[in-house]
């Protein structure tokens, strides 16, 4: 039964024109997308072969890692628009597995598969909080944002709130709010491209993170949302293809068994025998004690099974929460769910990238204990003089330094640096040189996949929420999406000579982003679909009180002038930044008059999934007071 | 039929021009007679709460409502307090795996999928009992 009773043609009234579903592309796009994969599984055999038949190394890992990519900006390319409901929403016509595929690589990106498995195989247990608080973060966004988000239809986060509130300013003030997390996150994504390519290409730094902000803006530039989308569904494809193949062979070679998800239990025993013949104390943390491995190399200290050992149950849990309302918040989901086909579809899509999320992070712990049982098994015994092989490859690469003062090598003498680990397994896992260039490649993707992600997000914040904050809605089409492209490159330029000058470990940066990102927003977005008694004046006070809150704490425990408060780490700010933002919010809304009708109205008009999408509404009667 | 359309939708339209940009804007939507949601949604809103169909339904909202609580109570407080229970499962294994780790590590994922999974097609049922879908496409 339908629900929307549109206007008659009887009735003189012009028919609502409705999104453009693709639909022969659409139900053509899993071929296409099989055909890039089987081209990506030839091109990796044919670098096998010739890399058994001794080409030079260095041109098959340059073959392999440049194809792909140079065929990602090829898709973002081919898929050019120029109208801004394609541009900055894909035109509402995305569903299915494929594109969640695509969101949940540009979602985790390089701080959640790169640095994430780094934080693994030094901590273990203690690096769960970045998993579940993932899956939690999607399931709330899920239930509490996603689909309402997708109702009103606005095409970013900031402009989801100043239409809710009826608010330039707010608008104004969340664009910015928010620019600061995505900016870290695209400092971050850059940094960590720019390790692993100078490792891989034997670019230096400063080139490699050009050429990445350089290749991801080309993936956007031409067609924006509608690229990003299907560009990053083909990085999806290659990061989870690259990130299951050299753990499965490794798995299988260890255990005989394939799916490491479930089978490195098989290990658990030996990795401890392991830890307590290498003399691995038990630590205990404090409860509130939160230590992350930098971006230093370091030893590993902490056994893999043990909980708590580096991090406090109390800071175990506020950093599960600080990543679940830092995720829910992201602003790439609000773009990701408005460029869904429907409000129903919105909420599957979501779920598919949860599947997709899950079953990346669900493979990185393996990793980790895969990756930890090969160094521990092989380091007690070996001297100086006769390395393990696949030492000698780290060092060659810096991933690895030790001290080779010592006669026999122990394994406190190994230092490994945390962003290498997924190229340490299929190196320590004595795997051909090409599976290491194909974890290259995945990490490289899901890294080019993040950065186009965030370029966008703040290029298409900028122009729309703060540039054209003023401008009519639907008014000079061509210049908002020319503006918008203007920006892509100006953030890309900006983006990569921070992430060169700025001396930060990604890790950090992602985890400072999370928890600024939640406090800016999540309480606010929140209480905006589902407390229609919030006006303009609280959603403006919680987002400034939660900002500052989180900014502050971060900056003065930097500085070292604040003694932690209750003796949290500046990654957790956001134990204190959402709720005192969500209590300002609160108290400021209860203090200054009721919302007016209208904006309760639109409200109401969120929260029921039938109907009209509400901003293709707006647009709609704007074109038509303007023809007549 | 067409009469009824007519009649009723002016007044509805009215009342949810809640998007109204500008002045401009705002008076388009006023004069934008079929806007916003169908008719047959506001019916059966109105129906159940004067309880004409002779059936205990709760609007819309509230049912949507107590779904939202129901598929993330359970989860949050499940695992916001893990930390502080998941050691004593430390003697159990599964698979190899000390059980909490499991449960930490793999189990999370596909609880959390699982209360996605049905909170989306319990969802779906409420937005269609309530006539609050969109349109097939």
């Amino acid at each position: 039964m339908a629900t929307t009773s549109r206007p008659q043609s009887s009735a003189g009234l012009p028919q609502p024109a409705l999104p453009r579903l693709d639909g022969a592309l659409q139900r053509q796009l899993p071929s296409y997308f099989f055909i890039f994969a089987s081209v990506i599984v030839a091109l990796l055999i044919l670098c096998l072969m010739f890399e058994h038949m001794g080409y030079p190394a260095g041109q098959i890992a340059m073959a392999l890692l440049l194809l792909p990519i140079g065929l990602y900006c090829l898709i973002g390319l081919a898929a050019y628009c120029s109208a801004p409901l394609d541009f900055f929403a894909a035109g509402r016509s995305v569903t299915g597995v494929f594109a969640a595929l695509g969101a949940s690589v540009g979602l985790l990106g390089g701080c959640g598969i790169v640095a994430l498995s780094g934080a693994f195989f030094f901590l273990g247990f203690d690096a769960l909080p970045y998993l579940i608080g993932t899956c939690l973060g999607l399931l709330i966004a899920t239930v509490l944002l996603i689909p309402y988000v997708r109702k009103d239809g606005a095409y970013t986060l900031a402009g989801f709130l100043g239409r809710r509130f009826e608010s330039r300013m707010l608008r104004v003030q969340a664009a910015i709010g928010l620019s600061l997390p995505a900016l870290l996150l695209l400092i971050a994504e850059l940094k960590l491209g720019g390790f692993i390519a100078a490792r891989t290409l034997g670019l230096p730094p400063m080139a490699a993170v050009a050429a990445l902000a350089g290749a991801a803006t080309i993936t956007v530039i031409a067609g924006g949302a509608r690229s990003l989308t299907w560009a990053s569904v083909a990085q999806g494809l290659v990061a989870l293809f690259a990130l299951l193949v050299p753990i499965t062979i490794v798995a299988v070679m260890t255990t005989t068994l394939p799916a490491p998800q479930l089978s490195y239990g098989r290990l658990a025993d030996d990795i401890t025998v392991l830890e307590q013949v290498a003399r691995f104390a038990n630590r205990t943390a404090q409860p509130m004690m939160l230590t992350l491995p930098g971006s230093t190399p370091e030893t590993i200290v902490k056994p893999f099974f043990q909980p708590f050992g580096s991090m406090g149950r109390v800071g175990f849990a506020l950093l599960m929460l600080t990543v679940a309302f830092g995720v829910a918040a992201l602003p790439l989901l609000a773009m990701r769910a408005t460029s869904s086909v429907s409000v129903r579809e919105s909420r599957r899509m979501s779920i598919w990238t949860m599947l997709f999320c899950g079953l990346i992070l669900v493979t990185l712990p393996a990793i980790a204990a895969f990756a930890r049982f090969v160094v521990l098994t092989d380091l007690p015994g070996a001297t100086a003089d006769q390395l393990p092989a696949w030492l000698t490859r780290l060092t060659a690469l810096d991933l690895a330094r030790f001290d080779a003062q010592a006669g026999a090598l122990a394994t406190g003498s190994v230092r490994y640096a945390r962003d290498g680990v997924l190229l340490l397994l299929p190196i320590a896992g004595n795997l051909p040189a090409s599976f290491v260039t194909l974890a290259a490649l995945g990490a490289l993707s899901a890294i080019l996949a993040a950065i186009g992600t965030q370029i966008l997000t703040l290029a298409s914040m900028w122009s729309e929420d703060v540039l054209f904050a003023w401008g009519e809605p639907g008014a000079h089409p061509t210049l908002h999406v020319n503006a918008t492209r203007l920006f892509c490159l100006l953030t890309a330029i900006m983006g990569s000579w921070l992430a060169v000058t700025v001396q930060a470990d990604p890790l950090t940066l992602f985890n400072w982003a999370l928890a600024i990102g939640a406090s800016t927003a999540f309480p606010l977005l929140v209480m905006s679909v589902w407390w229609k008694r919030i006006n303009h004046w609280g959603a403006m006070a919680g987002m400034a009180a939660g900002n500052l809150t989180a900014l502050l704490h971060i900056i003065l425990t930097l500085a070292g002038t604040l003694p932690p408060i209750f003796g949290l780490n500046g990654t957790l700010s956001a134990a204190l930044g959402v709720p005192i933002g969500a209590l300002v919010a609160f108290i400021v809304s209860l203090a200054t008059p009721q919302p007016q009708k209208r904006v309760v109205d639109l409200v109401r008009d969120i929260r029921v999934p039938g109907g009209e999408t509400v901003y293709d509404r707006d647009l709609r009667l704007v074109k038509r007071g303007a023809s007549t | 039929m067409q009469l009824q359309i007519l009649t009723d939708a002016p007044k509805h339209g009215l009342e949810s021009d809640g998007l109204a940009r500008s002045p401009m804007v705002r008076a388009l939507h006023a004069a934008d007679a079929f806007g916003g949601q169908g008719r047959s949604f506001r019916q059966a809103e109105g129906r159940a709460m004067a309880g004409l169909d002779g059936l205990k339904r709760k609007p819309y909202w509230r049912e949507t409502k107590s779904l939202m609580l129901l598929s993330l109570l359970m989860p949050a407080i499940g695992i916001v307090t893990l930390p502080f229970w998941i050691e004593r499962l430390a003697p159990f294994t599964l698979f190899g795996f000390p059980l909490g780790f499991f449960l930490a590590g793999n189990g999370v994922v596909i609880a959390v999928l699982l209360i996605a999974a049905w909170f989306s097609a319990k969802q779906d049922e409420i937005d269609r009992w309530h006539g609050a879908h969109e349109d097939d496409r």
